[in-house]
């Protein structure tokens, strides 16, 4: 013990000068959009890479689960192409771009969670592009550096996403309470709908994150909030957030176009 | 011991009110200002206690930058002079580092003229690398250090000449 404090004693310029460095850090960051825009990029780098080296660890030990979920993907795609009629008529609607990216870095503990994908602004990756899986929708890409990118995960109580139910079309807005990792919450679908346990919950395609009709997950419980006639659904989500390693980042090719009417 | 803080307090607050009064508004070839405050981390005494200056540098640049409305250039340039001066006093001086007031009297002019450039293009390189915070403007921050720069140096040099000889 006295060695320690020796040790701090011995060292206490350094340390005062560490702390006031870092305490100049975060008040340049909070006085400048522009200097908060480039540290935050430079700490996304920075955790990418270190996060980066356990997460090609974490991939290796998991390549037989990675491979049967990527057999279970193109079995699901090759059924799509066999039932398609016409599958050239669906290409030329298509208005979204798709890139594949790696997870490598996931955080749930917090209220506000993000992710961080090996995908950057040289794989042209942007700002609000959505991220999915192939079970379900992950979240929308927040701040970009060269070789990586932060995403705002679903599991963030500040991100709103627009969602429907398959059956009637009805849409409402999809959010995190910060409680439970599987279940995010439906809110704003009018009480005149009808509205059942196992629902499937789709994306809107009111926004230009998400294409629409991506499955979200199923309705597992709901209760009417008598004051303002809106359900308030609970939704437990079809892909468990925590543990998705490949993901895709869809563009919308036309999201500069919409935004400029917005 | 009194006096000797007092004039600390002088140089801290002199420093400060000269720049936002007077220095800030030189505008020197259309944008170039000396950083008239540098002036406190040469005064204060090579033999004073170091984490007191490192505070003092600190807070001088927090005021300056909050004044300024600086996003926080001001303080990390400060702060960092603040930690590596009792280095620089050391390769500039050698032996007489222990020379209290050495920038005024008791060394040699060379010594002082060297410690002032050092200390003086130090701050600079560190607050337009922190203003511009890019590599692309690596011109930009070379070519703002030296000329600010060489005006700071030069009204610092003035007024120490003052100082010594009175």
């Amino acid at each position: 013990m006295q060695q320690i404090f020796n040790t701090i004693l011995k060292n206490k310029n350094l340390i005062l000068f560490i702390s006031l460095f870092v305490l100049s850090i975060f008040f340049l960051r909070n006085r400048s959009l522009y200097h908060k825009s480039k540290i935050d990029k430079s700490i996304i780098e920075i955790s990418g890479n270190i996060h980066g080296i356990s997460a090609m660890f974490n991939r290796y030990f998991n390549l037989k689960k990675i491979n049967e979920e990527l057999l279970a993907e193109n079995k699901k795609l090759i059924e799509l192409r066999v039932n398609k009629k016409n599958i050239q008529d669906v290409e030329l609607k298509t208005i979204y771009n798709v890139y594949d990216a790696e997870v490598v870095k996931n955080s749930i503990k917090s209220s506000r969670n993000y992710l961080i994908i090996n995908k950057g602004s040289k794989d042209s990756i942007q700002k609000e592009m959505g991220v999915i899986s192939s079970n379900g929708i992950i979240g929308v890409v927040s701040s970009v550096s060269k070789n990586y990118s932060s995403v705002v995960s679903i599991l963030n109580i500040d991100l709103n996403i627009n969602a429907k139910f398959k059956k009637n079309n009805a849409f409402g807005s999809l959010n995190w309470n910060g409680t439970n990792t599987n279940k995010v919450t439906l809110n704003n679908i009018p009480i005149i709908n009808k509205v059942e346990m196992g629902d499937s919950i789709l994306t809107g395609g009111m926004s230009t994150y998400f294409p629409e009709g991506i499955f979200i997950g199923l309705v597992s419980g709901y209760k009417i909030i008598q004051d303002n006639g809106y359900y308030e659904i609970d939704v437990t989500l079809n892909n468990i957030v925590a543990n998705e390693i490949n993901v895709f980042v869809i563009k919308n090719i036309h999201q500069k176009e919409i935004k400029s009417l917005e | 011991m009194l006096l000797e803080n007092l004039r600390l307090v002088k140089y801290f607050f002199l420093g400060i009110i000269l720049q936002i009064i007077f220095f800030e508004s030189w505008d020197f070839l259309g944008y170039i200002d000396p950083v008239f405050y540098i002036i406190f981390f040469l005064i204060y005494k090579f033999d004073g206690a170091k984490i007191k200056f490192i505070l003092l540098c600190f807070s001088l640049g927090l005021i300056m930058d909050l004044i300024t409305q600086n996003p926080g250039a001001n303080t990390i340039a400060s702060l960092i002079i603040g930690y590596i001066r009792p280095f620089l006093i050391n390769f500039c001086f050698g032996v007489n580092a222990d020379i209290s007031n050495g920038m005024i009297s008791g060394t040699r002019i060379e010594h002082r003229i060297l410690l002032t450039i050092l200390i003086v293009f130090t701050h600079h390189l560190v607050y337009f690398v922190v203003s511009y915070f890019s590599a692309d403007s690596i011109i930009f921050i070379v070519k703002n250090t030296i000329l600010t720069g060489i005006l700071t140096f030069i009204v610092i040099s003035i007024t120490l000449g003052f100082i010594s000889k009175k």
